[in-house]
């Protein structure tokens, strides 16, 4: 516990105490070496690239935030998008270290949604309206109920007009550690860049990548 | 060359690219990342985790920024889906450590000694528990800096009506879990 800890007092939680109590809770700075490891991350592995479409991986570096956790149970965090392509039924295929991969482990099946366009956007899964996204809304995961797998998804316009389409099989969401202590996070998304803003509908990691496109005119209508 | 204007300036440099500039951006802004995965995670490791992987995140997403006059807020809605991230991979994998502090106060429970009084932070970190992560997020991002609504919602990208809402549930949720925690 830090000294600058506030002793309970037994008084009712108000917002001057629950704010007392998150200041103590955050007031340790960063770690020293932690500005320097993130760099030397973002230098070493974060490269600005990705794709859109169907299949994408992520790799999860096992590095010096592990070490500075204290403890091997702390799994680096730093994330970096690979541009890759996974098959879904041969995920090996996907890249080149994945020829290595000891055990592959399913993940539990979400879907999640970042609609970063002016419009609203309507979620359509196995031709059943899930929701209505507005425009700037995010859901990482989407909490509404969903059919059973697989899931053909689908992302409409107010006019009903398609704006992207992926499908979600069983299986295709799936973690695994490599020997070298790297783990590797496989999923399934769809990007489409509008000329009223970029649309991300993804199961399992999120997609990064570069700065959207222009899209076309009359894209979002 | 004012503060903002020198802000601006660095961002402006990072998205095109430039490392230098991208580094003065994660100087000044680590500790304000790392205490805001402190008050979302309540675990200095995960808080770590989640800080490299906001920048490595940012790094990689800056060319997206279309503001670059929102670069903060932007920031910081890319730490709280770190956050999430984190918390999720930890929830998967991760084995759970537990404090000394709280060993003893279970030992002197099974002892029937009286347990001394705990630090709000401490009754703070175990309510948090019993919250998502998106409760989390918006009670530190309005309680630990005293941030507007307003500011809350362009973080989260929601609308005000609906922040204020989420607030307002995630307040009551954990005014429970802490009376909760309390009565331990």
């Amino acid at each position: 516990m830090s000294e600058q800890s506030a002793k309970s007092t037994g008084r009712a939680w108000d917002d001057e105490r629950l704010a007392g109590a998150y200041r103590a809770l955050a007031a340790r700075p960063a770690p020293l070496d932690l500005i320097d490891d993130t760099l030397a991350a973002t230098a070493e592995k974060g490269h600005r690239i990705g794709r859109s479409g169907r299949g994408h991986a992520w790799l999860t570096l096992a590095g010096p935030r592990a070490v500075l956790a204290g403890g091997a149970v702390a799994l680096g965090l730093a994330a970096i998008l690979v541009a890759s392509l996974v098959f879904r039924s041969t995920p090996s295929a996907g890249s080149g270290s994945s020829s290595a991969l000891p055990s592959a482990s399913s993940t539990p099946m979400t879907l999640s949604i970042e609609n970063d366009t002016t419009i609203a956007v309507t979620l359509v899964v196995n031709g059943k309206v899930i929701e209505t996204v507005p425009a700037g809304g995010y859901q990482d995961p989407i909490k509404a109920e969903l059919p059973g797998l697989p899931w053909n998804v689908e992302t409409r316009s107010p006019s009903g007009r398609l704006l992207s389409s992926m499908t979600v099989h069983a299986g295709d969401v799936w973690q695994t550690t490599l020997p070298n202590g790297n783990g590797e996070q496989h999923g399934d998304a769809v990007r489409v860049d509008l000329s009223c803003g970029r649309l991300d509908v993804w199961s399992g990691p999120p997609l990064l990548g570069p700065a959207p496109g222009p899209g076309q005119s009359g894209d979002c209508a | 060359m004012d503060g903002a204007l020198a802000g601006r300036s660095l961002v402006d440099l990072a998205r095109s690219g430039d490392a230098a500039a991208f580094e003065s951006l994660v100087r000044s802004r680590m500790d304000a990342v790392y205490r805001l995965g402190l008050a979302i995670l309540g675990d200095e490791a995960d808080a770590a985790d989640a800080a490299q992987m906001t920048f490595v995140a940012a790094w990689q997403q800056l060319p997206r920024l279309r503001d670059p006059d929102r670069f903060d807020a932007w920031l910081q809605r890319v730490a709280v889906n770190s956050c999430r991230m984190a918390l999720r991979t930890r929830g998967r994998r991760r084995i759970r450590e537990i404090p000394m502090a709280e060993m003893d106060l279970a030992q002197k429970r099974a002892l029937g000694v009286a347990a001394p009084r705990r630090a709000d932070d401490e009754i703070l970190r175990e309510a948090m528990r019993h919250l998502s992560v998106d409760q989390r997020a918006i009670l530190a991002l309005h309680y630990l800096d005293d941030r507007a609504l307003t500011d809350v919602a362009e973080i989260l990208a929601i609308p005000v009506g609906t922040a204020k809402s989420r607030l307002f549930k995630a307040r009551a949720d954990l005014d429970k879990a802490l009376r909760a925690e309390e009565r331990r």
